[in-house]
């Protein structure tokens, strides 16, 4: 009996996602950082994700939440207002 | 005594009877539960769901024939019931990945600490990655044979721009639910 690849493609999607949250998660706890330091952020989560599609199927369809979810946190440190932060949340 | 007996008669010739016009059960000889040994269970558990995802597949293709079979006040009923199951298989494809999840990420558990210890006030050189990068994508690397080897075939292909859906569980939509939103 064999993996089907939509299994596969499903739990290397979730399985994806859930690194994603944990880098936020990690990123959340950050107390001190610069501008060069959220650049080097999303170098680190760029790596993460390049490593999860190096090693198993990422589909569309199948990716609760990609690089993209890290970047939109990520960014929200360069907000200075409360203006801006609102939408954002 | 004598009513009694007859009615055991009658028991006994219901239970033949059962035993004619059912099937025997089928016993599932041959499947290792257990596999594969890293992640034990992961394959049957996979398999089970995805069968159910091509009965949900039969059904919708047959759905709309059914629906014309039927008076229009039954009709909807039988939509709303493939909807109802589309969306309990679904949410049991979620339920199935999401708990395996740990198993196949163990070193996931280490990021946050990973990424908090870090110094991210720009002292280094802005092109290198952090040091625990490299051992996450060495974790996701043998994670990622360790699902190839129990896939036994090449991976699907058509890599994803980016993240869709919410919610975190897949958004695909099975057969059954695309067409009673059709036929809906």
């Amino acid at each position: 009996m064999a993996l089907p690849a939509k299994s596969w493609a499903g739990l290397w999607g979730c399985a994806t996602a859930h690194f994603m949250d944990r880098f936020v998660e990690g990123v959340s706890r950050v107390k001190q950082c610069t501008v060069e330091g959220r650049g080097l952020m999303a170098l680190d989560a760029s790596q993460v994700f390049a490593a999860a599609r190096r090693s198993g199927p990422l589909l569309a369809g199948c990716l609760p939440r990609g690089k993209e979810h890290v970047d939109l946190y990520i960014q929200a440190f360069y907000f200075s207002t409360p203006a801006d932060v609102l939408p954002w949340v | 005594m004598a009513a009694s007996g007859a009615a055991g008669q009658d028991r006994a010739g219901g239970a033949a009877a059962v035993r004619a016009i059912l099937p025997s059960l089928v016993e599932v000889q041959g499947v290792d539960l257990m596999q594969p040994p890293q992640a034990p269970g992961l394959v049957p558990r996979c398999v089970a769901v995805e069968s159910l995802d091509f009965v949900l597949e039969v059904l919708g293709s047959a759905l709309a024939l059914v629906r014309g079979a039927l008076p229009p006040a039954r009709a909807d009923a039988v939509s709303d019931y493939a909807t109802e199951v589309t969306t309990a298989v679904l949410e049991l494809q979620g339920l199935v990945y999401h708990s395996f999840v740990p198993v196949v990420t163990p070193i996931a558990g280490e990021l946050p600490g990973s990424v908090a210890a870090v110094k991210w006030q720009g002292v280094r050189e802005i092109s290198r990655t952090s040091a625990y990068t490299g051992n996450i994508a060495k974790s996701l690397g043998q994670q990622g044979i360790l699902l190839r080897a129990a896939a036994h075939g090449p991976a699907p292909e058509a890599p994803a721009g980016g993240g869709a859906g919410s919610a975190g569980t897949p958004t695909r939509r099975s057969g059954a639910a695309s067409a009673a939103a059709e036929a809906a």
